[in-house]
């Protein structure tokens, strides 16, 4: 067992070093499908997380009757969080909302120095909620007693949706072809490397080299040079990313970008991964037709 | 050793390689395998090892019927049976010896066998100083030697040779020629394919020309195209009491490396274990 690990391992690198060339572009074609598909990959999450945190910030507005008293907007909050989809509430009293509204208009906050002594806004309470549950929220808000009036933008909100399902599927979809493009290539370029050879399995066969004991080399070859693609891939990877984040905090930090960790960890896994099955299956497969003899 | 029964071998394109040919070769024969460029003499080659299998009959090749092996027996077969190609086969990315010690590696054999048997079949075909070469940096007949040396290198009971000769000039072939009647007088059974009428007529053994698929002639002592008168037939005599001086020198000979094995009592029993079912040394069935 040892014995034959070891005649498969000094088989591959040697099959490797005389295939030199071959080899060289099978793994420079491994890294630059990994590389591509990797990149594509990190748009798709990063679009995927700018959708949910736009879908976070998803809320509706409760203005609330006149004169409640404190217990009845806390019977009432209590209400409203037990209605699916609601995320939570959060109570804004007339006072606190002129604040804020004089922080929002900023300079021109002397504005409301006119009606400062008759505030007009009423007491509201926030209530963020899952977005594609706002209708029945805002329905049910509005039949609460105490709700005056339910402010729900659900005409922006749903153009919103929309959009975000828009942007997931094309993520999903851009990373699924790319995956799939990423395959054929690498195992098309394997496949080649394996048909130089075909001389060689022949005349392997012919002096009595069982399929496995031919499949042996070829596979960890396979394994290996796809390997060190993947790594090349996630070495050029990680140093984009990591640039990238710090080009992207200095001047949009409003762009939600995902953290470097555990994410570059992940995809690095992740292209390792799939570059032992590629390197695996391709030579197999490829392997295959040649060992007919 | 070798039979085939109502053998008839059509290839996929519709050419007729072998019609209905029948034939035995017994144990420790050497037999000339004659006829034009076309006639089965390769197709024949093929199916005694295994690359081929008959449209229609049997290949028997010491009680196994080679037609009906299963893919994963076929390694273990082509252990047994040694061929020398034509073309030689050398894998030209390795030294001469490693060419002969892949053979013996397939068998998984250790790396001591490795360095006890491949230089002594290196010695036997008179290469131990190439070694370490190149099949690009050898001649045709080096080539054709080594290509010999790996046939026989898992000591096979049976060795093909298919125009071994067919690339090499005259003097080089008497050399593999001779070796081959080395091999066969150590007790192995040797068919060999040829064009070479010299070589034939010169042997005076065993010869079965082929011709459009079918043995057209059998004979225990023949020549390359048939004797016509008694004269011809004198004269061949005459040629096989020289050729027969000629080979005498290498009657002594002793098998290198370990000792002669009958493929079919020793090792020969992995090839009927396999079949068996369970876990054969061939492995790998699906």
């Amino acid at each position: 067992m040892m014995r034959s690990l070891a005649r498969v391992m000094r088989e591959a690198f040697h099959g490797m070093a005389r295939n030199g060339a071959m080899s060289a572009v099978c793994v420079s074609t491994v890294a630059v499908c990994l590389l591509v598909l990797a990149v594509v990959g990190l748009l798709a999450l990063n679009l995927e997380r700018t959708a949910q945190v736009i879908e976070a910030q998803v809320e509706i507005k409760l203005y609330l009757e006149p004169d409640l008293s404190p217990a009845q907007v806390e019977s009432l909050r209590e209400t409203l969080s037990r209605v699916p989809g609601v995320r939570e509430t959060r109570y804004v009293s007339r006072d606190q909302a002129l604040a804020d509204l004089g922080q929002q208009l900023g300079d021109q906050a002397g504005l409301l120095e006119a009606v400062a002594d008759m505030n007009p806004l009423p007491d509201s309470i926030d209530v963020p909620v899952d977005p594609q549950r706002l209708v029945a929220v805002a329905d049910a808000a509005k039949q609460l007693p105490g709700v005056e009036k339910v402010i729900d933008k659900r005409q922006v909100i749903t153009r919103l949706l929309d959009v975000t399902r828009a942007v997931r599927i094309l993520g999903l979809g851009l990373a699924l072809l790319l995956a799939g493009v990423t395959v054929v290539i690498v195992s098309n370029t394997i496949r080649l490397a394996v048909f130089s050879r075909r001389n060689e399995v022949r005349i392997m066969k012919l002096v009595g080299a069982t399929d496995r004991f031919i499949r042996g080399p070829f596979m960890v070859e396979g394994i290996l040079m796809s390997l060190v693609g993947a790594c090349v891939a996630a070495a050029a990877v990680w140093w984009g990313y990591t640039w990238l984040l710090g080009a992207v905090g200095r001047s949009l930090p409003f762009l939600p970008l995902l953290g470097a960790q555990p994410l570059l960890l992940g995809l690095t896994a992740g292209l390792a991964l799939m570059g032992v099955v590629l390197g695996a299956l391709g030579s197999s497969i490829s392997l295959r037709r040649f060992l007919q003899v | 050793m070798i039979q085939l029964y109502h053998v008839s071998m059509i290839y996929p394109n519709q050419v007729q390689a072998l019609a209905d040919v029948t034939l035995k070769v017994g144990r420790g024969e050497f037999v000339f395998l004659v006829g034009p460029s076309g006639a089965g003499k390769s197709t024949f080659v093929r199916l005694v090892h295994g690359e081929e299998r008959p449209t229609q009959g049997h290949v028997i090749v010491d009680g196994r019927n080679v037609g009906r092996m299963r893919r994963s027996e076929l390694p273990l077969l082509r252990r047994h049976v040694g061929v020398v190609f034509q073309d030689f086969k050398l894998l030209p990315d390795r030294s001469v010896f490693d060419n002969v010690a892949f053979a013996l590696l397939v068998t998984g054999s250790s790396r001591r066998d490795v360095r006890r048997r491949v230089p002594a079949l290196l010695e036997l075909v008179g290469l131990r100083d190439k070694a370490a070469a190149r099949p690009n940096e050898l001649s045709g007949g080096e080539a054709q030697r080594v290509s010999l040396a790996r046939a026989l290198v898992n000591t096979p009971a049976v060795v093909l040779a298919d125009e071994p000769t067919g690339n090499l000039d005259p003097d080089t072939s008497w050399d593999i020629v001779q070796l081959l009647l080395k091999v066969n007088q150590a007790g192995t059974t040797v068919i060999m394919a040829t064009h070479a009428k010299n070589i034939v007529d010169k042997l005076h053994r065993r010869v079965i020309a082929i011709d459009g698929g079918r043995v057209v002639r059998d004979e225990a002592r023949g020549m390359y195209g048939e004797a016509l008168d008694s004269a011809a037939a004198e004269a061949a005599a005459a040629l096989e009491e020289q050729a027969g001086r000629s080979v005498r020198p290498f009657s002594g000979l002793t098998w290198p490396g370990r000792g002669r094995s009958d493929w079919r009592g020793g090792s020969g029993g992995d090839l009927r274990r396999g079949s068996g079912g369970g876990a054969g040394a061939g492995g790998g069935r699906r």
